[in-house]
């Protein structure tokens, strides 16, 4: 009797200990190296201006946001990351004309682009793909869905308690704050628009909308899969913003 | 643990052999039965879909 619990608070104890502590080695081991090979991307990527024609399929945004949000790409912008601790968003790569700057993504698991929304604690490289082995070396990119900085809805998501927990702390992310996510075609900057809790079957968040988009996704509540947590941020400033900013209903 | 490991067949090198394959076969159980786990009730990442 004895044996037998003792063996199973054993257990017990290795799996909390790995869930919450050598997952999260793992993670920053990933992220050690991710760093590196995103600089290394960003001095060699190849960055396409291509012509810009929006997309007349793609929806409107589907939720009414609060009003008094800065306006997108305001003279502030720049004062503001600065105050956030942010990096100065790219200023467009030509005159703010049709021209947009693109990247073709690189292979699931490679790096993408460094996340950074202080206002929550978020610091992380986001690798291309969302299967569990690209969320175990940091948040990911969903395949399918906007680049950032690219129109339409760029779809991020990572782990709030396992594999270094990413975005542990994105429930504090509110309208306002501002995100840049930095990637070879430059610093693209985004402000929080809203924040929902969903259904992981909710596949509507992950649409492609009108403007400039950036969706956030992880578990809900904490230690738990059940739900999950959304924010989803307008792009403001970055070299395409004078295209692509998302428009507020 | 010591009486287990006696009753392995074989010379003692043999035995050494087989206890090292053992543990490392239960580990690598272990640590898959907690990634299992994990994803399914703790934090499966929170990808939509």
């Amino acid at each position: 009797m004895g044996i037998a619990l003792l063996s199973t608070g054993v257990l017990l104890g290795g799996f909390v200990a790995y869930q919450l502590w050598v997952t999260g080695l793992f993670a920053q081991g990933a992220q050690d190296g991710l760093r590196a090979r995103l600089d290394e991307r960003i001095s060699t990527a190849a960055v396409d201006l291509v012509p810009f024609a929006p997309d007349p399929g793609l929806a409107p945004f589907p939720i009414a946001l609060p009003a008094g949000l800065a306006s997108p790409g305001g003279a502030d912008l720049a004062a503001a990351l600065e105050a956030a601790g942010l990096p100065p968003a790219t200023p467009p790569a030509a005159a703010w004309g049709a021209v947009l700057s693109a990247e073709v993504p690189p292979p699931a698991g490679d790096a993408l682009g460094r996340i950074r929304l202080p206002a929550a604690g978020i610091d992380w490289t986001v690798v291309e793909g969302v299967g569990p082995a690209e969320l175990r070396r940091g948040a990911g990119h969903m395949p399918g869905t906007a680049l950032p900085g690219q129109p339409g809805n760029a779809v991020i998501s990572g782990h709030r308690t396992t594999y270094g927990a990413p975005f542990e702390r994105l429930d504090r992310a509110t309208p306002g704050d501002l995100i840049t996510v930095t990637t070879t075609t430059g610093t693209h900057a985004y402000q929080v628009v809203q924040s929902l809790v969903v259904a992981p079957t909710e596949i509507w968040v992950t649409g492609q909308w009108e403007g400039g988009w950036l969706t956030l996704t992880t578990c809900h509540p904490r230690l738990s899969a059940r739900q999950r947590l959304v924010v989803v941020a307008r792009l403001v400033g970055g070299p395409n913003a004078g295209l692509v900013v998302g428009e507020v209903s | 643990m010591i009486r287990a490991f006696r009753r392995l067949p074989g010379p003692v090198w043999l035995r050494v052999v087989v206890a090292a394959l053992l543990v490392a076969g239960a580990l690598a159980l272990l640590l898959a039965g907690y990634e299992w786990l994990g994803r399914v009730f703790l934090d499966d990442g929170g990808m939509m879909g």
